[in-house]
């Protein structure tokens, strides 16, 4: 199991636990987390996932060319640790992951 | 307001979006969605994918745990709805339960539509709308399999779910064959490019396509299951299962029984609200105006679920708000990503940007020389653009459109056309 932290705009934090092959976007949607819309249900096709990984994000995959696209679009500023929740499959046993989400995602 | 009862007709997208919306504003009445479905609310579009696949199981289907609803306050009741007392303001179950309400939430949605051709009541025919549908065309298909024929699977209807459909069959080793009525595929939805784009792909992974054919009737064949079909121009397809994919049907029965307005789905204002100020209509089952059509629109797509449960959340507790959100939809047939937003139907020229050839290209529709549409075809860039311009109003030019060094991210910047404020 992973432990996530979702750090809100109002200043909340809520903590999710979640294991391989689940992705940010999941797991939030899984613990109610608000502010994760995830309208697509995870192909890649809405931006409503976008999410800020301030620590723990080595270990994904960098974004690929389709996920760089749609992040210049999602409705919060783009910034360098930007990625969509849904892109970001977790794996076995990664570090503790602390993610802002936008205040706005559509 | 916050003492009141809500009740939401019907637990797909919609009908959840309005009750996780009304508690995002603020409502701290009760919540009640009545679904006729097992289970918990889920997610639709993988039923026609991954799901079918067996790469997604039916408990990832699920839009949210069932501890997130309770956290939310949001009652889950298994019944069916057999009556509107609209003077009472009360729902009839088939179990005998009365609930009453102060506010109705109509998102019942809509279903596969069956022809009604000799032989349809076959066992293999199938339709594609609701998880029960996919499980029983999951468990046609194994059954397929496990005869170990390269049974051949036929589609009628060339339409984005019969697409879809076929490239799960193909991937699963199925003979696949599509047969549309109308002279190209996805006739009503997308652009002949888009369309004989996909055609060619489909065509590539082994689907054979009869266009401008039509289905007579279906023939038993092996244990009186479905066996063939008979076409209208006398011959016959051998089809050891058929997925019917002609389109879907407004689940307006009860709406219209208790005198609601409907036509082909409820009518409902530009509030979403039906002829009874009581009762709100949501989703697929709903024809709303839109300011792109006056006379009404009724759209199956998971963003109009979730845009419709925002808004009605808002008006059901005294907003007036009214319904113009940008159409958009998409589809994933095997590795193509098709992402579509506005409504191009009407459209009467087009420019193309990207390289078909190459599969990575947009439609950008026009009519009236205003952009009305794109359909992006693995470019979700072009898409997320358009749906920012069509939201603001905004439309290049053909001209901008066909040249290839315009930069798109230009408009609205230059300073012609004044910077949308924030």
């Amino acid at each position: 199991m992973n432990t996530i932290i979702y750090k809100l705009a109002s200043g909340q934090e809520m903590r999710a636990s979640a294991g391989a092959g689940v992705s940010l976007m999941q797991a939030a949607i899984q613990h109610g987390v608000p502010g994760v819309v995830g309208e697509c249900g995870g192909s890649a096709s809405c931006g409503t996932c976008h999410l800020y990984i301030e620590q723990g994000g080595d270990g994904f995959p960098p974004p690929d060319e389709m996920e760089l696209g749609m992040l210049e679009f999602t409705a919060a500023a783009l910034k360098a640790e930007s990625r969509l929740g849904c892109q970001c499959i977790l794996q076995e046993e990664m570090p503790l992951i602390i993610v802002q989400v936008p205040d706005t995602q559509v | 307001m916050n003492r009141q009862h809500i009740i939401i007709l019907g637990g797909g997208q919609a009908g959840l979006q309005a009750a996780l919306s009304l508690r995002e504003l603020g409502f701290s009445g009760t919540v009640s969605i009545i679904t006729n479905e097992p289970g918990l609310p889920y997610q639709r579009p993988p039923l026609s994918k991954g799901y079918l696949l067996g790469k997604m199981r039916a408990g990832d289907l699920a839009l949210r745990p069932a501890d997130v609803l309770a956290q939310q306050n949001i009652a889950l009741i298994a019944g069916e709805a057999i009556s509107i007392d609209r003077r009472a303001r009360q729902l009839t179950l088939a179990d005998g339960q009365r609930l009453t309400y102060d506010r109705l939430i109509i998102a019942t949605g809509s279903r596969g539509r069956m022809c009604p051709l000799p032989g349809a009541d076959l066992p293999g025919i199938y339709t594609l709308r609701s998880k029960a549908d996919a499980d029983a065309l999951g468990a046609g298909l194994a059954l397929l399999a496990q005869a170990g024929h390269k049974a051949p699977v036929l589609i009628m209807g060339g339409g984005f779910i019969g697409l879809e459909f076929a490239a799960v069959a193909t991937e699963s080793g199925f003979a696949c064959t599509v047969v549309e009525r109308g002279t190209r595929l996805l006739e009503r939805a997308l652009s002949p490019e888009s369309a004989g784009y996909l055609q060619q792909y489909h065509e590539q992974r082994g689907v054979r396509f009869h266009l401008a054919t039509q289905v007579a009737g279906f023939c038993a064949g092996e244990q009186g299951r479905v066996g063939s079909v008979r076409l209208t121009d006398g011959s016959t397809l051998a089809a050891q299962l058929v997925l019917v994919g002609i389109g879907g049907i407004a689940n307006d029965e009860l709406a219209a029984a208790s005198g609601l307005a409907c036509d082909n789905g409820i009518r409902v204002n530009a509030c979403l609200q039906t002829s009874d100020d009581a009762i709100f209509a949501i989703g697929d089952c709903a024809r709303a105006p839109h300011p792109l059509a006056p006379a009404g629109l009724r759209l199956e797509s998971v963003g109009n679920a979730i845009d419709q449960g925002r808004l009605v959340a808002a008006n059901v507790l005294g907003e007036g708000k009214v319904w113009q959100a940008t159409p958009w939809f998409w589809s994933d047939q095997g590795r193509e990503k098709i992402q579509m937003v506005g409504l191009g139907a009407a459209c009467e020229q087009s420019v193309i940007r990207g390289e078909v050839g190459q599969g990575r290209f947009s439609v950008f529709c026009f009519q009236n020389e205003q952009l009305r549409a794109v359909e992006s075809i693995n470019r979700p860039v072009d898409h997320m653009m358009a749906r920012k311009w069509l939201e603001q109003g905004l439309s290049p030019t053909l001209e901008q459109l066909a040249d290839p060094n315009w930069d798109p991210k230009s408009l609205g910047k230059s300073s012609a056309t004044p910077p949308v404020p924030g």
